[in-house]
């Protein structure tokens, strides 16, 4: 009988401490975020942290959370949709009141939003949509399609209705990627002078373009611009042609509205860019965040965010990814 | 006693012919050609033709008359900008640019490629109050000025903005050339249409761009 009872014993306490080792390991996996006690807490999922573009995403969501009252967590996905399932794991483990959310993949980044609201947490997606108008509870994104059919009204007006251009993809599973090139190629193609003579990804990655450009300007040594899905992609491709002695005479269009392009555009280097105002964005997922919080429930679904054209025409009423206030 | 072989077999033909009826009233499985199931991929899929057509003839043609008189509206913008982007505008997404559905009578000034200069009757000068974009029509203009379809209707934005090209097409190819057999210098022209994106950084918007969705020559 009594060994029966320390049998019993022991098993529980094997049980017990494996429990507790699953324990320590969930929290191992929470990036410190000096937990006060007492505060609610808000989510902050995005893409990709190597892209100065979404560390803003991120920053502004994380310092509106904090000056509403909310212990905010940042955590970066790394493009990679395994680590934010991993992520979202976490915070639906670890009590989280709600997600600001910037999807890695349109098709895949779905089930995480569903598993959180499986689990009463709401998901404000911001800047990337996922394919789903019913999981997430308001999606704030850019409009990237009429953002893209200014930048090819005046890619058209710069380039004189002719000449040869190259257009650089960004990421394949994300829909800004398509929103952005079918906007821009729904004017540009009805100029029968203008013939893309090339069309790659470059995955949104300064890098990667600045690779895929070189690649190509082996290929097509005569062309006149570059269309680009991103500003990250732009600087990269600015950087080949620079180095391949084209920097002067091929054109570069960007979109993001990224503080370097800016820079650029302010000095001539580069054409023209889509300002896509991300801390708006972000202020304003963390607001309907905190909304929700206090009892709101009713949202759009989709609400598009303004997308402007910059130029050197109009650089000077631009400036740290926002439009600088009239005195 | 033994039964006959024969007749021990009986029961399991007829389960046998039970569970063989069954699976070709309920087949568990169908053999279908390859371009059959890709016909059938297509019919289910977005079509954003079939969509704009839909929706021009069962929704924007009954909502012309919900449009705002556009000579009421250049008064209050003249009177008080603000307050007539309030009562007459929509607004579209975060802090946004507005558009203006409206209608109106005006007299041609001047047809060009690409656009129609149109004074509004009942002007006592004949200065241009409003411009009708007639060819390289862009944008979600149609669907935004008249709100009628929602981006969140669907789960992919680029759905929302194939219906706007397929509906500037319309524009392009329907409305437009018959307008310009009949309309020249002096016509009077009814219309329907939708305001370009405004900003509020903009001049006040008059001569007005509009993507006409109804035009038709006295």
């Amino acid at each position: 009988m009594f060994s029966r009872i320390a049998a019993v014993l022991l098993a529980g306490a094997a049980i017990g401490s494996l429990c507790c080792l699953c324990g320590c390991k969930k929290k191992m996996d929470v990036p410190d975020s000096g937990v006060e006690a007492g505060k609610q807490k808000i989510g902050i999922v995005i893409s990709t942290l190597n892209n100065p573009w979404f560390v803003v995403l991120g920053d502004t969501s994380k310092r509106h959370a904090e000056e509403l009252g909310y212990q905010a967590t940042v955590f970066d996905s790394q493009n990679d949709t395994a680590r934010e399932t991993s992520h979202f794991e976490n915070i639906i483990a670890s009590g989280y009141q709600a997600i600001i959310f910037n999807p890695t993949d349109a098709d895949a980044s779905i089930i995480n939003v569903k598993r959180a609201k499986k689990a009463g947490i709401p998901v404000f997606c911001i800047d990337r949509e996922i394919n789903s108008n019913e999981d997430a509870t308001a999606q704030i994104l850019s409009d990237n399609y009429s953002g893209c059919v200014a930048i090819g009204e005046y890619f058209v007006k710069e380039m004189g209705d002719k000449g040869k251009y190259i257009e650089l993809l960004g990421l394949l599973g994300d829909n800004n990627t398509f929103n952005r090139s079918n906007g821009f190629h729904f004017v540009v193609d009805k100029y029968e002078g203008l013939e893309m003579v090339a069309q790659q990804t470059a995955g949104f990655d300064r890098t990667k373009a600045f690779d895929v450009m070189n690649t190509l300007l082996q290929e097509h040594p005569d062309i006149d611009a570059v269309f680009c899905g991103n500003d990250a992609m732009a600087m990269g491709a600015y950087q080949a042609l620079v180095g391949a002695g084209k920097a002067d005479t091929v054109k570069v269009f960007g979109f993001d509205g990224a503080a370097d392009v800016l820079e650029s555009i302010s000095e001539g280097k580069i054409k023209a860019t889509g300002m896509q105002f991300p801390k708006r964005m972000a202020r304003t997922a963390v607001e309907y965040a905190d909304a929700y919080i206090k009892g709101k429930r009713d949202f759009e679904q989709k609400i598009p965010v303004p997308v402007e054209l910059v130029t050197i025409e109009n650089i000077d009423t631009y400036g740290d990814y926002e439009k600088k206030k009239v005195e | 006693m033994n039964r006959p072989v024969s007749s021990r077999w009986i029961p399991w033909f007829v389960v046998c012919c039970i569970i063989g009826g069954l699976l070709v009233v309920f087949p568990p499985f169908r053999m279908v050609s390859l371009d059959l199931a890709r016909e059938n991929a297509q019919a289910q899929a977005f079509n954003p033709h079939r969509f704009a057509v839909e929706f021009w003839h069962k929704q924007l043609i009954k909502s012309f008359d919900n449009a705002f008189e556009a000579e009421k509206v250049f008064d209050a913008m003249r009177r008080d900008r603000k307050a007539a982007k309030e009562q007459y505008a929509r607004v579209v997404g975060l802090g946004g640019p507005h558009h203006y559905f409206l209608k109106g009578a005006g007299k041609v000034i001047t047809v060009g490629k690409r656009e129609v200069e149109l004074s509004l009757v009942g002007n006592d000068v004949d200065g241009v109050d409003v411009v009708l974009v007639i060819s390289m029509i862009f944008g979600n203009e149609v669907l935004n000025a008249t709100g009628l379809v929602s981006r969140s209707q669907f789960p992919r934005t680029n759905d929302f903005n194939a219906i706007s090209a397929e509906v500037n097409k319309i524009v392009e190819t329907e409305i437009v050339p018959g307008f310009l057999e009949k309309a020249e210098v002096g016509s009077i022209v009814y219309f329907v249409g939708c305001s370009l994106k405004i900003s509020d950084d903009d001049p006040i918007p008059i001569p007005m761009r509009l993507v006409p969705v109804k035009l038709e020559v006295e």
